[in-house]
């Protein structure tokens, strides 16, 4: 049974952040971080589900001195295997991806995913060759994952094995060019004062 | 059979084309190789302030290209006309979020494709994009791809949305396998 609770390990993650630029994934992972409060420098997906570990890819290399954090789900990460080949090849020293890994399709009915049935997304991500892939299951591993994820010269893939909880939603704003501009701005890449 | 006949000649659209992306900043190039994309591929990867990102799959390049976006870097996706069909719902995110990219799509399936499995996806290429709200451009001789591209950069990053430049087959120069008789001397 996975023990780990979403929205405290997503306040870790996010805990202090300071100019660190932040993906979320589709779904739970979305409310998750907009949980912890909604950010100009938050990009969260209500779609493009499988492009998570991408769009960070594109995001990290076009902001090399910003920390960029994907937090995503299991199901989303799954669609999205392939991009963490490009992610590992392209080897982005800035770049980490979070995975919130409660097994299940938690917007779709709590479906098993792959994972409930043994698919192991961190062994993925090693094998496709990112600098450190680790998985946290116990409340005392969560601390040094965080640090890595947080810290560590990337690409770092960490996963957290959550349990089915299904919290409060916390929605962020849905319009998608809104989101756009206004984390371009608050990046200062834009025409747009801040 | 443009650049079909000898190997060793690098076809006249090529470095204009790489010119062409150079200057109208592109930082961040996306690709799953095609063979009409094999000589500009290496010109871009030697481009001191281009970064090449090799892909597993073509919709991996379309969230890359919005990501660059969000960092305030343009971005480019090169692909075979056959992967237009897997970047489908992931161009949602550029038409949702009105997010500028360039698609640079060689195709296969025209006149003289001697690969049927190639047809329907180089059929249905132009009109897929444009359904999920991608302009779509042709380059129907060697000359007109650089321009084209300059073009559809200038529009795509200056008022959207994102814009496809499609490549024609005869441009590029039609892929022949053995026993077609194609090609034979």
């Amino acid at each position: 049974m996975n023990a780990l609770d979403r929205r405290e390990v997503t306040a870790a993650l996010l805990e202090d952040r300071g100019d660190m630029l932040v993906i979320a994934g589709l779904g739970a992972p979305a409310w998750d971080v907009t949980a912890v409060g909604d950010s100009h420098l938050n990009f969260p997906l209500w779609g493009a589900m499988g492009g998570a570990a991408a769009l960070g890819l594109g995001l990290a290399l076009a902001q090399p001195d910003r920390r960029v954090l994907v937090v995503t789900g299991d199901g989303e990460q799954l669609m999205g295997l392939p991009g963490l080949t490009s992610v590992a090849a392209s080897a982005p020293h800035n770049l980490a991806i979070a995975v919130l890994d409660n097994e299940r399709y938690g917007e779709t009915g709590m479906q098993a995913t792959a994972t409930a049935h043994g698919t192991d997304l961190a062994a993925v991500a090693a094998a496709c060759g990112f600098a450190s892939s680790t998985t946290a299951v116990l409340p005392d591993e969560v601390p040094a994952l965080v640090t890595a994820l947080r810290s560590a010269p990337g690409p770092v893939f960490g996963v957290f094995k959550v349990t089915a909880d299904v919290p409060p939603q916390v929605v962020p704003p849905r319009d998608g060019a809104h989101l756009v501009s206004r984390f371009r701005a608050a990046l200062g890449v834009s025409d747009i004062p801040s | 059979m443009t650049g079909a006949e000898d190997p060793t000649e690098i076809p006249g659209w090529v470095p204009a084309t790489h010119r062409a992306m150079v200057e109208a900043g592109i930082r961040i190039v996306g690709y799953v190789p095609d063979g009409g994309l094999k000589e500009l591929l290496p010109r871009l990867e030697a481009e001191p302030g281009v970064t090449l990102v090799p892909l597993a799959t073509e919709e991996d390049g379309v969230a890359l290209a919005a990501g660059a976006w969000l960092g305030g870097a343009r971005a480019a996706l090169l692909m075979q006309s056959s992967g237009v069909g897997n970047t489908v719902n992931m161009l949602s995110l550029l038409a949702t979020c009105e997010i500028p990219a360039l698609l640079f799509v060689t195709m296969r399936g025209q006149e003289h494709e001697s690969n049927p499995w190639q047809v329907p996806m180089g059929r249905a290429a132009p009109e897929v994009l444009d359904a999920m709200g991608v302009d779509v451009r042709h380059a129907r001789h060697s000359d007109a791809v650089a321009a084209t591209v300059t073009r559809a950069c200038a529009d795509a990053f200056g008022t959207g949305p994102a814009t496809a430049v499609l490549v024609d087959q005869d441009v590029i120069g039609v892929k022949t396998f053995a026993g077609d008789g194609i090609g034979d001397s």
